[in-house]
């Protein structure tokens, strides 16, 4: 029935298109260039990253990278309107409001980009774990993550800062633990969709064990999605940190924070708009730089 | 394979299944406190093959009807729920229970996937992917890793060029080479072979039969060939089995079931099979009515009768063994005399 002739023909070969990493990288560059929001985003993103780099470098090595020194009073007249002496104005004590802002830089970039990362490896982790497995662990540590998603994400984090007391390293601490949950829940559904696929079967035939099969086949192949998840995710820690930081539970005055000036100039919104405005404008800065970054990313790595 | 194509037989037969059986249970959920009673999806029900060293068996049948769940009980990716399994002289489940040394169980029986395109990580290049099998079960150093995949990858016609690429640069014919040369790079003794070239185009689908034919004779292989493709169990196979609704219902030489088929399912399956030469057309209406019985709750009886042209009333109430009908073949039908 069948004419299987010997037809040794060659088979069409198939031209690679992106040979190797580099010029994929390249490729991801001039798309995001090609893209304006995304451009704008990495614009910005790189405006921040860099001032924080160059802030938290400065009071390491206690060299003033700020126009004045962001905690001395009366460096000018009290609540002076922006001038090019003070870009942004001074504050009711007149501390230079521009200097403020730059000091706290590397704590909110810094800050969002660790609780980010924990929540990308810890969700990545127990939500592998938890798809590959299934059965009673899946149950058990989807549940666990059930547990969180009933509490609102500010009020627990608001609840563990408390407990744990003010300070940047507890707030850090607690952010980190209310954001790991809906890492957890995308990493299993992105694991549970190639579960199944016969590479993982072909794995364990070829002698991988749970974990070999986690690091070397699972995690490369859902890492896409949770980092492109992530990049969109970092405005919202940013915003959350600003809003504990206004409830007065993370960094202590007199030092600086955004969410903490918004906060104390507050009192002045009516007399002086333009002390609560400008933390308020870097804030959204922050949060609108991420995000545009992030949905770049997204159009260019899932097209 | 130095020593695999001097090596004494040690016996006639490489694989040997016993009443096999795979039922999968039907999970609502998590529920501890559940007074349903259990249901099961029986996928393979009593299934007992011999694979003799050196030949190739065919495993026929439609979708669903648990070749493919065969295939994994067999390679124990999903352990089978009873039955004994011996493969090369070792019993390798007996009951329930597998007590086996994976890594050992894998060098010398692998497994070819039907879609080249989820077999094969996406991620990973074709040296990496044809290199996972012999770091991971071998236990041989990098040189000799590297020395094995080139000539695994030489084996089934591709170069060293393309050790470099991704998946995603192959053709389909192409990565199912690779998923070839991964199977035989550990140089097992058993190959199942799961819809080989269902996946591909026809024309690249001679080209990959003729392939395992070619690594069938260099590397002394013996194949488990499951299909829906009586072309392909034709030309590839020495024995055949032909399973419905999990159970096996014909089984003897390729030959002699092809000439004449006995069972009733056999005959309307092997007469549906598309003829290329229209003067040889079986122009009878051998259409079967009806659909494949539920898994879950299957007829009683021979799982055919519902179906079966022949049925008579003891059909529906003793399930047929499997007998002798001419020498080698064996049919599982209570009326097998009116196929004659």
């Amino acid at each position: 029935m069948l004419t299987a002739d010997r037809a040794d023909e060659p088979e069409e070969d198939i031209v690679a298109s992106n040979p190797n990493r580099s010029v994929r990288f390249k490729a991801i560059l001039s798309s995001i260039r090609s893209n304006k929001g995304a451009l704008i985003g990495f614009v910005i993103v790189a405006i921040f990253i860099i001032t924080s780099i160059v802030e938290a470098l400065g009071q390491y090595f206690k060299v003033k990278v700020t126009p004045y020194n962001p905690l001395q009073i009366s460096v000018g007249p009290n609540l002076a309107p922006p001038s090019f002496q003070h870009l942004f104005g001074t504050d009711q004590l007149g501390r230079d409001v521009f200097s403020r802002i730059l000091v706290a830089t590397p704590n909110d970039v810094g800050v969002s980009l660790a609780v980010i990362s924990f929540a990308l490896i810890v969700g990545a982790v127990v939500g592998c774990y938890a798809g590959f497995h299934g059965g009673l662990w899946d149950e058990a540590l989807m549940r666990i993550t059930d547990v969180f998603f009933a509490i609102p994400a500010l009020v627990l984090a608001m609840a563990i800062a408390l407990a744990l007391g003010p300070g940047i390293t507890n707030m850090t601490v607690a952010l980190m633990v209310i954001w790991w949950p809906p890492y957890a829940r995308l990493a299993r559904g992105e694991t549970l969709k190639i579960a199944h696929q016969n590479y993982i079967e072909a794995a364990k035939l070829s002698g991988s064990g749970i974990s070999k099969i986690i690091f070397g086949h699972a995690l490369p192949n859902i890492a896409l999605t949770l980092l492109i998840y992530a990049s969109l995710d970092v405005g919202t820690v940013i915003l959350v940190y600003a809003g504990l930081n206004f409830l007065g539970l993370g960094i202590q005055p007199p030092h600086p924070d955004w969410g903490e000036m918004v906060s104390s100039y507050k009192d002045y919104i009516l007399t002086d708009p333009y002390l609560p405005l400008f933390p308020g404008l870097i804030i959204a800065l922050g949060v609108i730089g991420f995000s545009l970054l992030g949905d770049g990313l997204k159009d260019t790595l899932m097209a | 394979m130095e020593n695999d194509s001097t090596n004494p037989l040690t016996g006639k037969n490489i694989l040997v299944t016993s009443h096999l059986k795979k039922y999968y249970p039907i999970r609502r959920g998590f529920n501890p406190f559940s007074r349903q009673k259990a249901k099961f999806i029986h996928a393979v029900d009593d299934v007992s093959i011999t694979v003799p060293r050196g030949k190739t068996l065919a495993i026929l049948g439609e979708s669903g009807c648990g070749k493919t769940t065969l295939a994994r009980a067999i390679t124990l990716l999903a352990p089978p729920t009873s039955g004994e399994i011996s493969f090369d002289g070792k019993t390798i489940v007996d009951g329930k229970k597998a007590d086996v040394n994976f890594k050992k169980l894998y060098r010398d029986m692998q497994m070819v996937f039907q879609d080249p395109d989820s077999s094969l990580d996406p991620r990973l290049k074709v040296r990496d992917l044809v290199a996972e099998p012999c770091k991971g079960l071998l236990g041989v150093s990098r040189s000799e890793v590297d020395a094995m995949v080139m000539k695994s990858l030489k084996a089934v016609g591709l170069s060293a060029e393309h050790a470099e690429r991704l998946p995603a640069q192959l053709s389909g014919g192409q990565k199912q080479r690779v998923a070839i040369a991964r199977a035989v790079a550990p140089q097992p003794k058993l190959v199942i072979l799961d819809e080989p070239t269902s996946a591909l185009d026809a024309s690249v689908q001679a080209q990959i039969l003729n392939l395992l034919v070619d690594l069938q004779r260099n590397y002394n292989l013996t194949y488990v060939l499951i299909t829906h493709n009586i072309s392909v169990a034709e030309y590839l196979s020495d024995l055949l089995i032909v399973m419905y609704a999990g159970n096996i219902v014909e089984q003897g030489p390729t030959a002699s079931i092809i000439a004449k088929p006995r069972h009733p399912y056999t005959v309307t399956l092997i007469a549906s099979a598309p003829i290329p030469n229209p003067w040889k057309r079986n122009l009878l209406n051998t259409e079967i009515k009806g659909e494949v019985p539920s898994a879950i709750n299957p007829p009683s009886g021979c799982k055919f009768n519902p179906r079966c042209p022949y049925a008579t009333g003891v059909c529906a109430k003793e399930d047929p063994e499997l007998r002798e009908i001419s020498p080698g073949q064996f049919v599982s039908c209570h009326n097998v005399e009116k196929t004659a």
